[in-house]
């Protein structure tokens, strides 16, 4: 088991290494940014001492290692247009973030998983037929499509919930289920059919043989069985979120960190970039750490594959 | 003097239009917003509105970046600032430099020597005097290096400042500068001791103090910026520029919402009553709409086609070929199908926003015929092939189309014009700091300062010691007209002068003479039927019909 944590977090780290290089060149290959932040009448000597004093006089590699030198320790630099420090950019941005993809997942949990039920349930029925078109639309539509559709519907049209910002609960309403959608519809077609195989197990009908109610028999016998896989899916698409959420908070004026990553693209931010990438990748990476790590426990012929 | 960030009003209008299913979302919008946006109760139609709500919000495209305003050169951190601080003058609506802090200026005999008189009695919103002393002192935190702040190259050439008396500063500058007054529009005037204290020049970026119209509440970064009105503000009183104002509403929020899908839905909901920037493709559905109005706001920002003479065996080196293909294009209807309609035909270097525009220069007509005749005569009777180097991503709404569409005009006189793009950030190294890769044929530009003077643009751009002559133009006499101008701080001599050089920089043709492009709003008409916006900034100081200060 030990042998086994310490060869994925060696791979994890690999992977955090590879991500950071591929954005640390991309996005040097995409333009200057020394020319959109000086004024164009600037002298040579201007635009020389700005890169000497951003350290992109230095040939690639090196800069390179003061990044990641700097990133291990938390340090992202400076950002050229905000003149901050970016990981304090980036930690103000992170509550507004966690609070989107908490209230995404807290919502694709407990509107995907009834409803995954309810399908299995009342198979082949009108209901069932509906869900599994909803998942389909949820799981194979743009979410940003999925967003604008919602801010006409919901905010337009029916005036019902704020379309753009961060402040009250129904703030949060129309992004959080936008950002869920994917995930609500994956783990509503997972526990349907996880629940089908179930719901003809020797034990359900026993269960229900033995005259017990056909509620304890869904909820104690048959939810949690087919539990598990639910369980690790939950956990592995929790990264998927996150990277939903880039999209969503431009959609819908989110202030988070996903949108402060994406307008500093469009200004040739780069330390922005590298320090948001190299974040989300990390976390991105210890999520998928933990869950492999706990399914290993729980499933012991992993661990020796 | 430093370019008003285009960048940020450019990439964030590129945003918007490369939002997905942009029409899909227009097309919803356009039903909704009929049926749902009712009259105001009791105001008639098309009836000014005597007093505003409490509350506006307005809706930008990204948020500003610093509370102070001499570190802040973003689009919606000016128009923030325009309301908390006072610089030594504002422009009003209509483009006019109006006195505030200052009451009148003068140069003295010697023109190196710019001498302000300050309003008498005028105090920061923490009580702090405003004062010759406080002029020295912004001038001063401005050409501080280490403080690094936005406008700092425009204060290179200040020597010193003298306190003359307590309401008079004298400037001292290296050579005669008629634009000063210019600098001091956007110095917004912070309080001196606030800044001297144990948090030093920090304290203004963590609650920022002025003189303006409206007290800094707080900033939620990349959401909205709170404002509460300052009921004593010094412009309102009796006898000050914007005495005939109606008082902005109590509260003012400036939003920010980057997707222009988004910032059309909060203005159909009623989330917020101004929005900045609506996509072009908007443009015709709020037009259509009773409830809202569309303004294209005058800016100090155009496009055009530079005439690269950088190559020395150039057909462009030669006169008649430049004037030729200013003949060749259709700018009018460009403007007028692509552009919606909005922008302004621009004759010479500048348009009507600035300081020495001649309205009695008119622009080169549409006349292929004439333009073939041209090119014969200058030898090039079966045309010639030319690098076309255009901005991708666009500078200017609109620059996707309008580009193709002056390559497809040069094609019909046998011009042809090889598409080349460059992202804006290249081009500049490229064309600007290294002279290879050439040879350069056409270079699209987007040129436009905030100063709204022409030396900015002139001689910058076509002086050819110009640090952003991109196209390597060269004349004496040119060179000497600009001189002129900047040297002298008589106005209607600088005027003259001006004159004569815009009549011969059309003649010269250096550039494919475009339009001068414009900020565009939409807002509530029914709520805020008196609206004036000065240039990008959604100002509710100057709120009313009579509201604009007069000069």
């Amino acid at each position: 088991m030990q042998a086994y944590i310490i060869k994925r977090f060696l791979q994890g780290i690999i992977v955090i290494l590879g991500v950071s290089v591929v954005v640390f060149v991309l996005i040097r290959l995409t333009g200057d940014p020394v020319s959109l932040m000086l004024p164009e009448d600037a002298s040579l000597q201007d635009i020389q001492r700005i890169r000497k004093v951003l350290g992109l006089d230095e040939p690639i590699h090196i800069q390179y290692l003061k990044f990641i030198s700097g990133a291990v320790r938390g340090d992202f630099g400076m950002s050229l247009h905000h003149e901050q420090p970016v990981t304090k950019l980036i930690f103000e941005r992170v509550p507004a973030t966690l609070e989107l993809a908490g209230g995404a997942l807290l919502l694709s949990i407990f509107i995907g998983l009834p409803l995954g039920v309810l399908a299995a349930l009342k198979r082949r029925t009108a209901l069932d037929g509906l869900v599994m078109l909803g998942a389909l639309v949820g799981q194979s539509a743009p979410s940003f499509w999925i967003g604008i559709i919602f801010i006409l519907f919901f905010g337009v049209q029916l005036r019902w919930l704020p379309v753009a910002g961060r402040g009250s609960i129904q703030h949060l309403i129309l992004p959080a289920f936008t950002a869920g959608f994917f995930s609500m519809a994956l783990y509503a077609r997972l526990t349907r059919s996880t629940m089908l195989d179930v719901l003809i197990q020797d034990y359900i009908k026993t269960a229900r043989a033995k005259g017990l109610k056909e509620i304890w028999v869904v909820t104690k016998h048959a939810l949690r069985n087919c539990l598990i896989p639910v369980v690790t899916v939950i956990g592995l698409s929790i990264g998927h979120l996150l990277g939903g959420i880039f999209i969503i908070e431009m959609v819908f004026a989110w202030p988070g960190m996903g949108r402060l990553a994406v307008m500093a693209i469009y200004s040739l931010d780069y330390p922005i970039v590298q320090g948001v990438v190299f974040m989300v990748s990390t976390l991105y990476v210890f999520i998928n750490l933990g869950v492999d790590i706990l399914y290993a426990y729980l499933n012991p012929q992993i661990r020796y594959a | 003097m430093r370019e008003r960030n285009y960048w940020t009003h450019v990439f964030a209008k590129r945003l918007s239009r490369r939002q997905a299913l942009g029409t899909a979302a227009r097309a919803g919008l356009g039903l909704a917003g009929l049926s749902l946006l009712g009259c105001a109760p009791g105001a008639a139609p098309g009836a000014p509105a005597a007093q505003l709500p409490e509350q506006i919000t307005v809706a930008y495209i990204v948020d500003q970046i610093n509370n102070d305003a001499h570190l802040d050169s973003t689009i919606m951190g000016v128009a923030v600032q325009d309301h908390i601080y006072d610089g030594l003058f504002k422009r009003s609506a209509s483009l006019a430099i109006v006195p505030a802090l200052a009451e009148s200026h003068r140069w003295l005999d010697d023109p190196k020597i710019w001498e302000v008189k300050l309003r008498k009695g005028i105090k920061f919103h923490n009580g702090e005097p405003m004062n010759a002393e406080v002029v020295k002192f912004n001038t001063e935190r401005q050409q501080n290096a280490d403080f690094k702040p936005r406008y700092i190259s425009d204060f290179k050439a200040i020597k010193k400042v003298e306190v003359v008396d307590e309401y008079t500063a004298r400037v001292y500058s290296e050579a005669p500068d008629p634009t000063m007054p210019l600098k001091y529009i956007q110095t917004g005037m912070v309080p001196m001791k606030y800044n001297q204290g144990p948090t030093g020049n920090k304290a203004q970026s963590d609650n920022p103090i002025g003189t303006g119209p409206y007290r800094y509440v707080k900033w939620f970064k990349d959401d909205r910026v709170e404002m509460e009105r300052n009921d004593d503000w010094w412009g309102w009183q009796k006898g000050m520029p914007w005495e005939k104002a109606i008082k902005g509403p109590k509260k003012l929020i400036y939003r920010v919402i980057p997707q222009s899908a988004g910032r059309m839905a909060a203005l159909k909901t009623g989330e917020a009553d101004v929005i900045f920037g609506p996509a072009m493709e908007e443009i015709d559905a709020i037009k259509a709409d009773p409830n809202f109005t569309f303004l294209p706001n005058k800016s100090g920002g155009s496009p055009h086609i530079i005439l690269s003479v950088f190559d020395k065996k150039s057909p462009l080196q030669d006169k008649r070929v430049r004037q030729a293909l200013n003949y060749a294009v259709d700018m009018d209807t460009i403007i007028k199908k692509i552009m919606k309609g909005n922008p302004e035909r621009q004759a010479s270097a500048v348009g009507s926003s600035y300081f020495g525009f001649d309205k009695d220069l008119k622009p080169y007509p549409y006349d292929p015929k004439k333009a073939k005749e041209l090119l014969a005569q200058a030898g090039y009777a079966n045309g010639f092939e030319v690098v076309f180097d255009h901005n991708d991503p666009v500078c200017y709404p609109g620059g996707s189309e309008y580009v193709p569409a002056i390559a497809g005009y040069l094609a019909d006189v046998g011009v042809k014009a090889k598409l080349t793009p460059h992202a804006a950030s290249l081009q500049f190294r490229e064309t600007s700091l290294a002279k290879k890769d050439g040879p350069y044929g056409l270079i699209e530009s987007c040129r436009g300062t905030s100063t709204l003077d022409i030396d900015f643009i002139v001689n910058q751009n076509i002086h050819s010691k110009g640090t952003r002559n991109h196209g390597y133009y060269n004349n004496p006499e040119v060179d000497k007209l600009i001189d002129q101008g900047r040297s002298t701080v008589k106005v209607e001599e600088r005027k003259a002068i001006y004159k004569k050089l815009l009549t011969l920089i059309k003649d010269e043709a250096p550039w494919i003479f475009m339009f001068q492009v414009t900020y565009d709003f939409a807002y509530n008409k029914k709520k805020l039927p008196n609206f004036n916006p000065v240039m990008w900034m959604a100002t509710f100081y100057n709120y009313g019909p009579e509201g604009d200060a007069k000069v």
